[in-house]
This record gives C-alpha cells, structure tokens and sequence, in this order.
C-alpha cells in the first residue's frame, strides 16, 4: 500500500512563523498542542552520514560533518534552520544521534554503525577510568552492549534469511532483557557520588539503541500493539531514571562540570522525548492500517528525503 | 491540547529538571544578604550576651533566620508557581489545573512520591521531623538547629568576665568570628542542605520535594 508521507519543507514556513515546534520525533501545533506529523529519518540519511558525516556517540566533542552529497546536503541544513533554533540539539546532532527520528534509525547497519561508536568509546573508557563504579564490573555492563551489537547484527542479517520472522522474534526478545539489566546498571552507574561522564553517555545510548531496535522488530513483525505497549514500557524506565540523574545532581556527580552534566541532561532529555513519540506512532499505524514491515522497508529504501513526515491519524 | 501522554509527561520532567537547577542556582546566591544581616547582628553582641549565648542566638537570629527562610520559600514557590502554570498552559492545555493550587498539587503529589520513594531516592516525604521551627508545608525546617551549633563554638566563653578589658574585647572578637562561622556553616545547611546529615531537612529539600510532587501529579493526570 502507498504510504501517506510528507515533506519537511512542507512545514518550514509555519515553523518560521512559531506556529509548529518539534517534540522529540513529532511536530505540533504551538496553539493546539495537537500532532501535526511524525518525524522519521530515512535510508537517504543514512546514505549522506555513511559518505560525508563524522559522528561522536559519546557527544563529548558534539557532531561537526558535511555532507558530501549536495543533494542532501542542502536539505539537512533546510532541516537544521527548521529545527535548530527551538531545540539545544542541531540537526547534525540529531542525525548522528545514537537513538533516532522516528522509528529508531533508518537501517540496522547505521544503528550497528553508531554502537561501534559507543563500544569504541568504552573501551577507552575502561581502559583510563581507574575507579569505575562496582557495579560496572559487577553488572558486566560492556558485555550487555556486545550482547546488544550481536542481535543488531542477526536483526540486519534476518533480512535476508528464510527464516527471517523467528530470528527477529528472538533478537526482539533478548533486546528486551538486556534493556532492562542496562536500564538498572544506569540506574546504579548515576547514584554513585562520582560518575565518569562518557560512561554515562554510553550507556545511555546503548539503553536508547536497544529500545529503538526492540520497537524496530516489534514493527518489522508488524506487532504494532506490541510496539506501542514496549515504548510506553520504556518511557516509564527512562522517567525514572530521570529522578535519579537531575542535572543539578550530575553536575556534583560530575565534579561539579556543568557544561558536562547540561550535556548529558539534553542527551538525555532528546532520547526522552524520541521515545516518548513512539506509542503514538504505533497508533498511528494502527489508525492507518500500515503494515509495520512496509512502513519500515519504504523509510529505508527512501532515497530523496533525509525525513519523511506522517500525519497523525 | 492533543499531545499523546508520553511525550507531555517527557516535557514535564524537563520542567522539573530546570525548575530544580532554578533553586539550586538561586539559594546559594542569596545567603551573602543573609550573612550579612546575621553578621550585624553578631556584631552587636555584648560580653553578657556571650554568657547567655542560647538565648541571644533564639531571641535576636533564630527569628531572622526563620523569616528569611519563609520569605524566600514563599518567594520561590511563587515563581515555581507561575513557571508551572506557563509550562502547562503550554503542555497539556490552559485551562488543565484552573482548580488546583501549586500547594495543592504538591501536596497530592507527596503521595505519589512516597509510594515512589525508592526510585526517586527522596527521604522527605516519609521522615518523622520533630525540631521546632519554620514549618512548612507541614515539614520543619531544622528549627533550633543555630542554638548547639552556636553553643559548641562558644565553649569556654564564661571566663570572658574574668579576664582585663583589652584581653576581653580580643577575645569576644575572636568569638564572634568563630560564632559567624559556625551559623554561616547551620544556616547554609538549613537552607541548601549538607552533605553531613542528609536526612536534615533544608529549605532547599522542602522546596525540591514540593517541585517533585507537583511533577509526579501532573505525570499521573497527564495519563
């Protein structure tokens, strides 16, 4: 069936004018309140990061890159002017971000892509923090990312298998598991009196990955109640996960660095609200009868548009 | 408004994170003028009034002390107030809230919070708080608190009298400063918290505790 996208440019002169704001992957009405499109990026995102974008999992250093594609070049800074000015994150942040717009990011191979990253990233970290919270060792918090990182390569490689379904089913269960035991080394990594702080934004993005890739299966199998039911799951673990980590707590848990804690709290704050987007999206499948392997194959093989719009039910 | 739950619940707590660095930011800011007052009147303290030292400190600080905590709280709770009426308007919609007070919300909240204690990691709610002092909320800000503190500082003051009057007015100005200290030390624990006790209640907390209450109510009535 053909699905009813939209265009960004579409929205860019009513978002000039104040009259739509992005929250996390939807855009709204500033007046009403009310969805006026899902945000998704697609597999032409996906094509400009892999030939022309760096990208830093951690955000330590944010993300500087230039698209090599002119093409799309022109329409991600068209996107960055739209959404640059309402929220802290810019467009290249976003497209580089470890949880993506929409139904997590536009290909497994960019989600595998962006987790590399982050297990890189850890391993440096292990290696130069000498006092890592216990429960780091004791949780084997970087096995559960390796763990994360072999389902995502069995979720990429299901697409070709016979078999694909069950292979799916079985990484969208695993991926279940392994979320909440992140889930709970985060909770237990962010209450010690000092935290290394590219720790936290690791984990952080592996908890942000294997929450997007479980939604990702769910859809993919087309279980889209069941999507809706995961990422209403997940937004309640991260909210309380946001009790525990306040910015002006991390800035004293993060010797007292405040640019380094605002860093983590808008990460954090962004994968809140990406996730949040979620269950209504699920509905909006739902509402339009989408098939949610259709909805995910036509994001990816999109080669125009860097993000699609669908308008909500 | 039409926004799904989730997203206005997301939107909530990045209201209740930013309203929490506004009191952390804020407090600290404003003891200087607090010090400063207090300090004047230590200043003023007499070699007799050393001798009656708990007595002077809750009659002539302890009330100043109190009344600033309660005007800055009410003052604080006021901006609070307005914030969460502007970002609710904005959320969830106008008119969400016209029959429910900032205090009311925070009250309704502590509910949710004590059932939440253990993820949210906030003793306040549940504690047993017995000093006398500035209550708040029905909460008691470390009244008399000053009155040891002070008491520690000074031991050893009563053989002022005895001593010559140059030797005396040394040392009654030594025993001011150390006195200013130690209430510097009690009354920014009283109003932003210490790492020392962390069950003692500050105003800080009582704030922190109500912005919580009023984040979880609106959470649960986002639903």
């Amino acid at each position: 069936m053909s699905i009813p996208f939209d265009i960004p440019s579409q929205f860019q002169a009513a978002h000039f004018a104040g009259d739509i704001i992005r929250s996390g992957a939807v855009l709204r009405d500033s007046a009403t309140g009310r969805i006026v499109a899902h945000l998704q990026e697609t597999g032409a995102l996906q094509k400009a990061l892999q030939t022309g974008l760096s990208f830093d999992p951690t955000g330590a250093t944010g993300l500087i890159g230039i698209a090599q594609n002119a093409a799309i070049s022109h329409k991600l800074n068209a996107m960055q002017a739209m959404m640059g000015t309402m929220q802290t994150l810019q467009i290249a942040t976003l497209a580089s971000s470890v949880v993506g717009i929409g139904v997590t990011a536009a290909s497994t191979a960019m989600i595998l892509r962006r987790l590399d990253q982050v297990d890189k990233s850890l391993g440096g970290i292990e290696a130069s923090v000498a006092g890592l919270p216990s429960k780091w060792r004791e949780m084997n918090l970087r096995s559960k990312i390796v763990t994360v990182r072999t389902a995502l390569e069995r979720l990429q490689e299901a697409e070709v298998r016979p078999d694909a379904k069950d292979v799916i089913a079985a990484v969208e269960e695993k991926m279940s598991y392994v979320f909440d035991e992140l889930h709970s080394g985060l909770a237990e990594v962010v209450i010690e009196a000092r935290v290394d702080a590219g720790l936290v934004r690791a984990l952080l993005a592996s908890l942000a990955l294997c929450g997007g890739a479980q939604i990702k299966s769910l859809l993919w199998l087309d279980m889209k109640e069941a999507a809706e039911f995961r990422a209403r799951h997940q937004c309640v673990k991260l909210q309380n996960l946001a009790f525990l980590m306040p910015r002006d707590v991390m800035v004293d848990r993060v010797d007292g660095d405040q640019k380094t804690a605002l860093g983590i709290s808008q990460d954090f704050s962004e994968v809140r609200l990406r996730i949040a987007s979620q269950p209504s999206l699920a509905r909006t499948l739902i509402a339009h009868d989408i098939n949610g392997r259709e909805y995910i194959e036509r994001i990816e093989q999109e080669e125009t548009e860097p993000y699609l719009l669908l308008a909500p039910s | 408004m039409q926004l799904p739950t989730e997203v206005v619940q997301a939107e909530i707590l990045d209201w209740w994170e930013g309203e929490r660095e506004k009191i952390t930011q804020i407090l600290p800011d404003r003891l200087p003028a607090l010090f400063y007052s207090v300090d004047k009147v230590i200043d003023g303290m007499s070699a007799a009034d050393f001798l009656k030292r708990g007595k002077f400190i809750a009659e002539k600080v302890e009330p100043l002390v109190a009344d600033w905590i309660e005007r800055t709280y009410k003052e604080l709770t006021h901006d609070i107030d307005k914030s969460f009426r502007a970002s609710a308007e904005e959320t969830e919609g106008g008119d969400a809230y016209q029959k429910w007070s900032y205090g009311e919300m925070a009250t309704a909240g502590a509910a949710i919070a004590v059932s939440a204690a253990p993820v949210a990691g906030i003793p306040f709610f549940a504690g047993g708080l017995t000093t006398v002092g500035t209550a708040i909320l029905g909460l008691t800000l470390g009244g008399g608190a000053l009155i040891p503190a002070a008491v520690v500082a000074l031991a050893g003051s009563a053989a002022l009298l005895a001593a010559g009057p140059g030797i005396r007015s040394k040392a009654i100005s030594q025993l001011k400063s150390k006195l200013k200290i130690s209430l510097h030390d009690t009354i920014t624990t009283r109003v932003v918290g210490g790492a020392v006790d962390a069950k003692l209640v500050s105003l800080k907390h009582v704030l922190f505790n109500e912005l919580q209450g009023v984040a979880l109510k609106r959470m649960e009535m986002a639903k």
